[in-house]
């Protein structure tokens, strides 16, 4: 149950690097993947551009650990935990460079 | 291998952004023939483990389970007994508490994340009763709305408040709904300040109740 706060709190820490960087019509209102296609539509952005191919990977490992969350002890768990991260940091500086 | 719907389709509560929750149990834990980010893939072993560890995942099967395939026409839940007590309670409570004042802080220092925080709360608020009503009250209830059918335990919160914390959850998981409005984050802003003091209130109980 611990990762559910974790989970979270990456989450938080990722939509507010984006929307602090990127300025549209709507805010990224969740790290999921119908969240991201509508953020994609609603702010006419370039769905093969580097920070959209990046989210969408983090939500789909979200999307991974949401489905195994009474197995945070696996070490599979932990993978997919650990590439959350690393993908959390790439968009960071992602949006730090535009 | 066995599959099984279970969630709000099963509860019939179903709108027109419900998403179908899907349960699949192998002997791996794998399945190459299922796109793993739409199901719960688990072993027979795993999900035996946590009936007998009273997991609220188990109870909320057991509770709501339908099964749509088996690969040997038995039905592998539908067989088990009831799910062992859960005793895990007073433990979980209180993360889900810590879920939400991480939340409420948040929205108190910025607005760049108010969805996704609101929505947040409003999960926080559905576990935390949850949890409290099946350890405290003993009383599996895994509605979306469980926080308000709790009878006297349920959430001092007025309908307009919740109402916009639940379409702050749904932008934020299904990316459906209208965009909060100045009005709404209002709304829900006032409306979310007993809750914090009612979660503390069960989180409290469930301690003193073991």
């Amino acid at each position: 149950m611990f990762e559910f706060v974790s989970r979270t709190e990456v989450q938080r820490s990722i939509l507010r690097v984006v929307n602090n960087a990127i300025a549209g019509r709507e805010p990224l209102f969740g790290l999921s993947k119908n969240a991201l296609d509508r953020w994609v539509s609603q702010n006419q952005l370039d769905a093969a551009s580097g920070v959209v191919s990046l989210l969408r990977r983090a939500a789909a490992e979200l999307s991974m650990l949401a489905n195994r969350s009474q197995d945070t002890i696996t070490g599979e768990y932990k993978e997919h935990a650990e590439a959350v991260r690393i993908l959390a940091e790439s968009i960071r500086m992602e949006c730090m460079t535009r | 291998m066995h599959i099984y719907a279970f969630g709000s389709l099963c509860r019939g509560e179903v709108d027109i952004g419900s998403d179908v929750d899907l349960l699949l149990l192998s002997n791996d834990g794998t399945s190459p023939r299922v796109n793993m980010q739409q199901f719960s893939v688990y072993t027979y072993e795993r999900m035996l483990e946590l009936w007998n560890g009273g997991n609220p995942f188990a109870w909320h099967l057991a509770t709501e389970a339908r099964l749509i395939y088996s690969g040997d026409r038995s039905d592998y839940i539908g067989d088990l007994k009831d799910p062992a007590p859960y005793v895990d309670y007073p433990v979980d409570c209180r993360k889900f508490l810590a879920l939400f004042e991480e939340a409420y802080q948040s929205v108190s220092n910025t607005r760049s994340t108010i969805v996704f925080d609101l929505g947040t709360i409003f999960l926080s608020i559905r576990n935390l009763a949850t949890c409290y009503a099946l350890g405290v009250l003993r009383w599996p209830i895994f509605s979306r709305d469980a926080a308000l059918r709790i009878g006297g335990k349920s959430v001092p919160i007025d309908v307009e408040a919740y109402a916009v914390l639940e379409r702050a959850r749904l932008l934020s998981t299904r990316g459906q709904g209208d965009t909060l409005s100045e009005q709404d984050l209002e709304v829900a802003l006032r409306g979310i300040s007993p809750i914090q003091q009612w979660m503390k209130e069960l989180a409290m109980e469930a301690e003193q109740y073991v």
